[in-house]
């Protein structure tokens, strides 16, 4: 299974290698994103360095929005996902070589809005461990629920905005956890014993268990 | 038809228990010492709120009664849209009874209390369950991924809860006191409040058997409808002749329009 | 009791989106049968051929596929399917040759088993490299063609299969089912061209979801 699990997520890959929607689309739209934020909330730099960590998740999950639309377009056409199913292979499999693709791409994306953030806000930043353990459990999570969501969804009659709907709500808690992190990352002395770090810990995996359970029976008809 | 008959005596009863509630509310109890006629909304939306819950709570049952396979029945899933539905409307009237008592009593129509935000959450990620439901689907394809989403639902709110009263008092003091804590509630309050409950409980009990009985109907036409086809679509359909002759002889002389292209 | 190598459906009602799409289907194909579906639009062929490879669920009834019981054996029955649908299951941001070794890697297959199968269907050479959005819609049919010979399965489900294939490459798929039923396979064709193909085959009617009866019967035709 592993084996197959693996084919899928070096496919995902080489579809984004071949296509570049991530790199020439997602990627661009977060940092104009960034950029009107600063517009309109005024570059006063004390306001924008304060609520850098918020901006940067919502950023991350509306981008992510758009990635984990990507992921199911691909298998839409053609129905490729169908194909997938007809090899017999499991849905554990493709959720966890789907998830794989997804989260490297994701990963990719906030280097960069990390990055765009530190420049263009400048906000402080302390513990760099915390900032990144605390990245990767928010990524699994809202990897995890995004795929899960992107299968119940995925029909030819769902609109767009179904997608963005389903998945903001249930990641309220991600968010406000993952923010948080940042936040106490930016004071000095702030180290991977955080208390919210352990909460975005929890979280992300209790969202990666249920996104593994849930993907199954949600793709399967 | 014994379930009609329950069906309408629920719905009289409940009728019933609501006026009651309104007299006693508005009537029969005395204005609150502290909050005046304001405290009367405790009649309201506490049970309000607690019938938002209890349909959440069945709604998720009966998903899961459904996703178990010894238990699978489509009659689960309608219990569950059935209830999800009612449930989005009192979670809707919560807010908004809440808001209403909130601007006199806080002076906002809203505030980042945990308790106001996880409901708030709560509606949306109700909102976005119904919206799955509409995706035309075959009706096993569609029970079984709305409860998928119903119990994701159900094991998210207490996350959801859990990270919002962490997010309000890990970084600032107290939270705003919840409705109805500094009302000394007794007497004649107290027995208005729990008639409050239980006329609520009774129009969400009547409100969801409607809702399951227009699921039913649904699928009871759709039953019908199999069998009707069954024979129309054995008889073929007829050779098109007359039509082809119809479209083709009499039809409309469709003129270009004069614009602004010019020899 | 059928064998673990025919295909018996009976009674089976498949619904999608409300609308029986089968309804009370019964239909018997043994092993090394070809048959051959036809029908005006909307009569059920896909749908049937979707049933068979274990992607439709049943909404009355049973069957019994390849020793495969349906309600309930869908994803084992998958994996002994083989099915081309009107969708070519093809990723369009791949080239042919990715397409390809991400069967191979599914189906754990050696990489010679995969060239051949694209050699046979021509697209072993200038194609190799192309993504297969720039395929013309008959070159991505002999890419998932060449996807199929490599799984090798026991039961073929086609769903008009000819179209937009050329004579040269319609000639190859009917020798190819030729052998593969001599080997045992089954092969079920939806098509509503009466090529010479059907020659071997049997014909099977279908009508508004069901097997039409036998056109001998005069009952339905003085009904009209």
């Amino acid at each position: 299974m592993i084996r197959r699990a693996w084919a899928v997520a070096r496919k995902d890959m080489l579809i984004e290698f071949r296509s570049k929607i991530a790199l020439n689309q997602v990627i661009p739209f977060a940092l104009a994103v960034l950029l009107t934020f600063g517009f309109a909330l005024d570059t006063r730099d004390r306001l924008l360095a304060e609520i850098a960590p918020g901006l940067f998740w919502v950023v991350v999950l509306f981008s992510s929005l758009y990635l984990i639309a990507r992921s199911f377009r691909v298998e839409r056409e053609n129905s490729a996902m169908e194909g997938l199913i007809l090899y017999g292979v499991d849905s554990l499999a493709i959720f966890l070589g789907k998830l794989a693709a997804l989260v490297i791409q994701m990963f990719v994306l906030e280097a960069v809005a990390a990055a765009g953030i530190v420049i263009l806000f400048n906000p402080p930043v302390g513990s760099l461990g915390l900032l990144a353990i605390s990245a990767v459990a928010a990524t699994l999570a809202i990897g995890s629920i995004g795929l899960v969501y992107g299968a119940l969804s995925s029909s030819e009659h769902s609109g767009e905005s179904l997608l963005p709907l389903l998945v903001i709500p249930v990641l309220a808690p991600i968010v406000i956890s993952a923010a948080k992190c940042w936040s106490d990352a930016e004071s000095a002395g702030a180290g991977i014993y955080d208390p919210w770090l352990k909460i975005v810990a929890i979280f992300g995996a209790v969202f990666l268990a249920v996104g593994a359970a849930a993907f199954g029976p949600a793709m399967e008809d | 038809m014994t379930s009609t008959l329950v069906r309408k005596a629920v719905g009289v009863t409940s009728l019933v228990l609501v006026a009651a509630t309104v007299v006693m509310g508005l009537f029969v109890t005395p204005p609150d010492v502290v909050q005046g006629n304001l405290a009367r909304l405790l009649y309201v939306h506490p049970p309000v709120a607690w019938v938002a819950y209890l349909a959440y709570g069945v709604t998720s049952i009966a998903s899961g009664l459904y996703l178990w396979r010894p238990t699978r029945s489509l009659k689960w899933d309608r219990i569950a849209v059935a209830s999800a539905e009612v449930g989005v409307v009192f979670t809707g009237l919560t807010l908004v009874t809440g808001s209403i008592w909130g601007r006199p009593a806080w002076g906002v129509w809203w505030t980042w209390d945990a308790r106001l935000t996880t409901t708030a959450i709560l509606f949306v990620l109700y909102l976005g369950y119904l919206a799955l439901r509409r995706i035309p689907l075959s009706p096993a394809v569609r029970a079984k991924r709305s409860a998928v989403a119903a119990l994701i639902a159900f094991i998210d709110v207490p996350i959801v809860h859990e990270s919002v009263v962490w997010w309000r008092t890990l970084h600032q003091g107290a939270t705003v006191a919840t409705l109805g804590a500094n009302t000394k509630v007794h007497g004649i309050m107290a027995w208005t409040l729990l008639l409050g409950f239980i006329a609520f409980t009774m129009v969400y009990i009547w409100m969801a058997m409607l809702r399951y009985r227009v699921e039913t109907m649904t699928a009871e036409l759709e039953e019908t409808q199999l069998e009707a086809w069954e024979a129309e679509r054995l008889a073929e359909s007829a050779t098109g002749d007359e039509a082809i002759g119809r479209l083709l002889d009499q039809g409309p002389e469709v003129q270009a329009d004069q614009g602004a292209v010019r020899r | 009791m059928p064998a673990d190598d025919s295909v018996s459906l009976s009674s089976v009602t498949v619904t999608l989106a409300g609308f029986p799409a089968l309804l009370n289907l019964t239909l018997e194909v043994a092993a090394g049968e070809t048959v051959y579906l036809r029908g005006p639009n909307g009569a059920g062929k896909t749908t049937l051929l979707r049933t068979l490879a274990g992607l439709e669920k049943l909404t009355r009834g049973k069957a019994d596929i390849l020793g495969v019981e349906l309600p309930g054996g869908e994803r084992s029955l998958r994996a002994l399917a083989g099915m081309m649908g009107t969708r070519s299951h093809l990723y369009e941001d791949l080239t042919v040759s990715e397409n390809l070794d991400l069967a191979r890697r599914l189906l754990s297959v050696p990489s010679s088993r995969i060239d051949d199968a694209a050699e046979l269907f021509g697209v072993r050479g200038r194609l190799w490299r192309q993504r297969v959005a720039s395929l013309s819609a008959g070159q991505k049919r002999r890419v998932a063609l060449a996807a199929l010979v490599a799984k090798n399965p026991r039961l073929w489900l086609l769903d008009e299969p000819h179209s937009s294939l050329d004579a040269a490459g319609r000639e190859l798929l009917d020798k190819l089912l030729v052998e593969a039923t001599k080997r045992g396979a089954i092969a079920i064709v939806a098509s509503h061209e009466a090529d010479a193909a059907s020659a071997g085959g049997r014909v099977v009617e279908m009508v508004g979801g069901t097997v039409r009866p036998a056109a001998s019967e005069p009952s339905l035709e003085e009904g009209r």
